[in-house]
């Protein structure tokens, strides 16, 4: 009789444990109604779909009915051969992205923060986001009128010094350094945006206390700036990294076109692949079982980075 | 004073900052210089375009390209108005929830924002696809030729939610939220009254992207919306008419204009303007709240 | 980490919720499929020559007599830009009174905009549309997978009662072409000629002045590019940008040089599996493994250097037509479908210039006719009104006043009928108001058609009565390849193809003989061998019985 009241209050502890939590919690769940349920059937919803990557799928039968294939819709992949190059050029391609434009960014926003010019501020960065307005569409034929090597800017230029022209559209070598420069050309201003707002929104007594200890404006950068974007670089990081294996399709398609074989070694990643996979044979199996895999290896990867931020700066994961 | 004037003017700080107007001068007008000479191009010659490529001024000043995108016909006009209103009404309803959610997943006393954040994070990961989103819009959310197909995929992003949560986070601090809460206001009240007007660049930010978001958006609307829908959204507009040649060579062909005379090059150009320069018109209002930010600081200091 | 797995816990149930939620959806779509089927298995217990039910039980045939007293609109959905001036809508109007008179029925048409079409049109199919009249094509867009996957209405016991003119008027083979595991899914273009056969266009004043004759060969073609680039310093010879779709080299290489047919068994634009000759059609080849070949790309890397085409074409972009009017091109890909109006086009561009033709299947002198599913329409499979969409599309096709009526639009308004029976534009035809279109093109026949004033008339009918005794009957029937079990070989080689062929054939893959080789490695590692195999075996299957 006693033991069973003890075991009930004990249940009934942990039951009123999670109702006081669900209670404290309450008025923040409620503001968070919108969005949950607009995640839930905008992209819960429809997310087993995924299945359809498994499945040599058939109108008549559905997504749950088509009979189920496996990883078979992924063989044409390890067919080619090719797959090592194509990993190893996406993952390269992003790797290099990834740190040369957050490089650049924080430090355009940096230097931006020092410079109290507000014309000059405005200016810039009215100017730096411009880019971003350009379709990769434009930026491909911009990038032709400089390089080709029948009539392009580039070219004259060299003959103009009176040397012999390149053929850049033949030299793979050329290519990741072009192709990294575009990018950071055009994602600059809208990224240093973001890293500017964190810098807003430092603490200004700090700065003060900074500036009548007597710290040199480039200690106060090392010690007090940069450790202030240190959040917001961790967490652009982690959102980007689920992306690795996820190739960036209209800037290589526009740049470089589809079939310029002789460049292909080092331009040629897994979306360009499976467009050219897909041409003229579409099958919705097969885009989705490429894009599950690159799901899933992102996953693995943004929870281990999580994992790891967790352990050594609590405050700075993700969840 | 004095030494406060000298420590702002320090060695360092004076490289730094030449370092800066140099360097950023320089990102700067290799920025603007592709700009202009899109602009200039879109006002060139076809034919001079095609035969000595791109020029920073036109060689021969025409508008035609731009009389061939919008002589005759308004449908570019409710393609902007339906554009505008869009982004707008996105934006707001957009910002709000994502701020709301923003602001609540990074309180300290939330005991369940692990959980909602990796709820929302899943989604940036995985999606069903494209066959089980159209199903779900057309045949079940019944969206097909209805603007709220265009409205409701950009709304919310997992993107932008997390990005707002570290915004707040850094620049309120959780005193102020708990001052509140001390004199009896709801969280949301505190969201409303006090975060939101604190909060104004990060706000501006994200409005930002959500808004170039709407602006941009042309898959979906090309997905959603077909011919009977009588304004379909600028870039869609503008893709279509980039796209395809043909669409210039059907409807020049009862003007009497040869193929040999159509600007299919500075009208690609043109369209590409025309899609930009409303929102690079409206950029600076946003920006003064960047800036702001900024002021508020240096005066202060 | 137990956080963590509570969230996981989270997310998964959030999964099966959701899960859950699509497979009811799921459900409470069968039920009308079932129904589909069930009314199809009812019928062919009920039908004989004068009583019928038909799928939708709406228009059912009592005694020989179609009954139509339910009035019932059908959805029709095409493909292309409809018409700016809304001259469709205004046909419409027209139209509907003629069907609700004659059919007791209307029509609704809906349309597929050429921009991204072919994402839209199979999402249309997958949303489970219920389209009753739908073009389709087994050449760009997927009818026979399509089919495979369920998407289309077998119309083989409807089409004696509803459609009654068509079905008299088609015979036994041209039935087997639109027929799929044995029932007939697609209603076939076959009343009016045509004949696809590539070609490149190009400038025959210039070929004088160049003192060619004519072109007729490879030769001729590459003495003319070489003239070009020696004295028209304004033209590159053929002014082109490539893309994953570039074949038209290609096409005339094995058109010129070898026996090579394409038909049965062929994958994408690059098509580097083939028939082996016109009298072998069951012997699957690829021309990529000739020996051939290696002399092919030889030969395009030497026409790529000395500048037959644009230096970097593989990541140009030139709009070839537009470049070939304004005499920056010398020669202007295309079928002969698009030659025909060329004539008026360049006249309008330069009345100076004139127009020569090089086909390439003049030297084997045939050319293969196309399928009787080039243009075709179906009925989805879950239409609701299947019986009367055949009664309308029945008399699209050969009730002269409705013919006249959807091929041209509204007489006085799109076209006029001259004195001497030709069609014409009226005066005050505005193009932005008036211009009109009809894209349910299979449809069209020869037998209702007023001719079209055209000045270059002589010129037309010269190039048709060269191409028409070319004309020879495809080979390969109604027989496709099942290709079910093999889409990983088709998608990688179609990948091997679309990535080296378009390289090779402009001669910008490096060394071309090293080119090939490697070209030949992607299609073995592929599968190419094993397709091939499986190809034959299909087709030994289908002539050994």
């Amino acid at each position: 009789m006693k033991s069973k009241g003890e075991s009930i209050a004990v249940k009934k502890k942990g039951f009123n444990a999670w109702k006081t939590s669900l209670r404290k919690d309450r008025a923040f769940l409620i503001m968070c109604i919108p969005t949950i349920l607009y995640f839930l059937i905008l992209a819960y919803l429809p997310m087993p779909g995924i299945y359809v990557a498994f499945t040599n799928f058939n109108y008549d039968k559905g997504i749950f009915g088509s009979a189920f294939v496996g990883l078979d819709n992924l063989k044409f992949i390890t067919m080619s051969g090719k797959l090592g190059v194509l990993l190893r050029n996406t993952v390269f391609y992003n790797l290099a992205f990834l740190i040369t434009s957050h490089l650049i960014q924080i430090t355009i926003a940096v230097l931006l923060n020092e410079i109290r010019n507000k014309k000059f501020q405005k200016l810039s960065q009215s100017l730096l986001i411009l880019p971003n307005f350009i379709s990769y569409v434009l930026v491909g034929l911009f990038s032709f009128a400089i390089f080709n090597s029948t009539n392009g800017i580039l070219n004259s230029i060299l003959m103009g010094f009176g040397q012999a022209g390149t053929q850049v559209y033949s030299n793979p070598e050329v290519w990741p350094f072009i192709l990294v420069i575009v990018n950071l050309w055009k994602g600059a201003g809208y990224g240093s945006i973001v890293y500017f707002a964190a810098l807003t929104g430092m603490d200004h007594e700090v700065l003060e206390a900074a500036q009548v200890d007597g710290a040199s404006t480039i200690q106060r950068i090392r010690y007090i700036t940069l450790p202030s974007l240190k959040p917001t670089l961790i967490i652009l990081v982690l959102l980007s990294i689920g992306g690795i294996l996820r190739g960036n399709f209209d800037l290589f398609y526009n740049m470089v076109g589809s079939s310029n074989v002789l460049l292909h070694n080092s331009t040629d990643v897994l979306e360009t692949y499976v467009f050219r996979a897909m041409t003229n044979n579409f099958q919705f199996s097969t885009a989705a079982a490429v894009s599950f895999v690159q799901s899933i290896f992102g996953f693995v990867l943004v929870m281990t980075t999580n994992a790891i931020v967790k352990k050594v700066e609590p405050d700075y994961a993700l969840f | 004073m004095m030494n406060k004037n000298k420590k702002k003017d320090d060695l360092s700080g004076r490289i730094i900052r030449t370092i800066g107007y140099v360097f950023i001068s320089f990102l700067a007008l290799s920025c603007l210089l592709p700009f202009v000479i899109m602009v200039s191009a879109s006002f060139e010659n076809e034919k001079i375009l095609v035969r000595e490529g791109y020029h920073l001024f036109p060689k021969e000043f025409t508008m035609y390209a731009y009389e061939v995108i919008l002589g005759g016909n308004n449908e570019i006009i409710g393609s902007y108005i339906v554009t505008i209103l869009l982004t707008v009404i996105g934006t707001g309803l957009g910002l709000f929830i994502t701020a709301m959610t923003g602001y609540v997943l990074q309180r300290p006393d939330f005991l369940r924002r692990n959980k909602v954040s990796l709820f929302l994070f899943f989604t940036t990961l995985f999606s069903g696809g494209l066959v089980p989103f159209y199903l779900l819009m057309t045949r079940y959310l019944h969206l097909k030729n209805n603007y709220l197909a265009i409205l409701i995929p950009s709304l919310i992003s997992a993107w932008n939610i997390i990005m707002m949560k570290n915004f707040i986070r850094n620049a309120i601090p959780h005193s102020v939220s708990e001052a509140a809460n001390i004199d009896g206001a709801s969280p949301f009240v505190t969201f409303l009254k006090v975060i939101i007007p604190m909060s104004k660049p990060a706000l501006a930010t994200i409005g930002l992207f959500i808004g170039l978001g709407y602006w941009n958006e042309w898959y979906n609307s090309m997905l959603f919306l077909d011919s009977s829908v009588q304004f379909r959204p600028l870039q869609l507009l503008l893709y279509n008419l980039i796209n395809r040649a043909e669409y210039l060579k059907n409807s020049m062909a009862g003007k009497n204009i040869l193929t040999q005379d159509l600007p299919l090059e500075t009208v690609k150009l043109a369209t590409a303007v025309l899609a930009t320069g409303p929102i690079i018109l409206a950029y600076p209002m946003v920006q003064k709240y960047f800036i702001s930010g900024i002021t508020v600081g240096a005066v202060k200091g | 980490m137990k956080k963590k797995l509570i969230s996981m816990f989270l997310v998964f149930a959030m999964l099966c919720i959701s899960l859950m939620g699509c497979a009811k959806s799921n459900d409470s779509e069968t039920p009308t499929n079932d129904a589909a089927s069930e009314g199809t298995a009812t019928d062919t217990t009920t039908a004989d020559a004068d009583n019928y039910t038909g799928p939708s039980g709406n228009t059912p045939v009592v005694n020989g007599q179609v009954d139509t007293s339910e009035f019932v609109t059908v959805k029709m959905l095409v493909l292309g830009d409809p018409p700016a001036g809304g001259a469709d809508k205004r046909m419409l109007e027209e139209l509907n009174k003629i069907l609700k008179e004659r059919v007791n029925a209307e029509l609704e048409m809906q349309w597929i905009e050429w921009n991204n079409y072919a994402t839209k049109y199979q999402m249309e199919l997958v949303s489970g549309s219920d389209i009753d009249l739908i073009f389709t094509t087994s050449t760009w867009l997927n009818l026979w997978e399509n089919a495979e996957k369920g998407a289309f209405m077998d119309l083989t016991e409807m089409l004696p009662h509803y459609a009654k003119q068509l079905y008299a008027d088609t015979t036994k083979e041209e039935w087997d072409g639109c027929t799929y595991k044995g029932k007939i899914v697609a209603l076939p273009e076959h009343r009016k000629w045509q004949l696809s056969t590539p070609l490149f266009a190009y400038r025959a004043d210039w070929a004088k002045e160049f003192g060619i004759e004519k072109i007729d060969s490879t030769d001729a073609l590459e003495q003319y590019c070489k003239a070009i680039l020696a004295n028209k310093p304004e033209a590159i010879p053929y002014n082109v940008g490539g893309s994953a779709s570039s074949n038209e080299l290609y096409a005339m290489w094995f058109r010129q040089d070898t026996d090579y047919v394409l038909g049965a068994g062929s994958i994408g634009m690059a098509a580097p599996v083939a028939n082996k000759s016109i009298e072998e059609p069951w012997t699957s080849v690829s021309p990529v493994f000739d020996d051939k070949f290696i002399d092919f790309a030889v030969k395009m890397k030497e026409w790529g250097d000395a500048g037959f085409w644009p230096q970097d074409v593989m990541s140009a972009t030139v709009d070839t037509e537009a470049a070939f009017l304004s005499g920056t091109s010398g020669i202007y890909s295309m079928n002969v479908a698009n030659y025909y109006p060329l004539f008026k086009k360049l006249e309008d561009e330069n009345a100076d210039a004139e127009l020569g033709a090089f086909f390439f299947d003049e030297k084997r002198g045939f050319a293969i006719s196309d399928v009787m599913t080039q243009d075709a329409c179906s009925v989805t499979a879950n239409a609701k009104n299947p019986e009367r969409a055949l009664m309308i599309y029945d008399l699209f096709q050969y009730d002269p006043e409705i013919y006249h009526l959807t091929q041209y639009g509204i007489e006085g308004e799109q076209y006029i009928v001259n004195e001497a029976g030709f069609r014409e534009r009226p005066t005050d035809y505005v193009e932005e108001e008036d211009a009109y279109l009809w894209d349910m093109w299979s449809t069209r026949n020869d037998a209702l058609e007023i001719p079209e004033f055209n000045e270059f008339q002589a010129q037309i009918d010269e190039v048709n009565a060269k191409i028409k005794p070319w004309t020879v009957l495809n080979p390969w029937g109604s027989f496709i390849v099942d290709s079910a079990n093999w889409n990983a070989q088709v998608t990688a080689i179609n990948e091997a193809g679309t990535t080296w062929l378009p390289a090779i054939q402009f001669g910008k893959a490096g060394d071309p003989v090293e080119a090939v080789n490697q070209y030949r490695d992607a299609l073995k590692n592929a599968g190419i061998d094993e397709y091939m195999a499986e190809v034959e075996r299909q087709m030994k299957e289908y002539t050994g019985n």
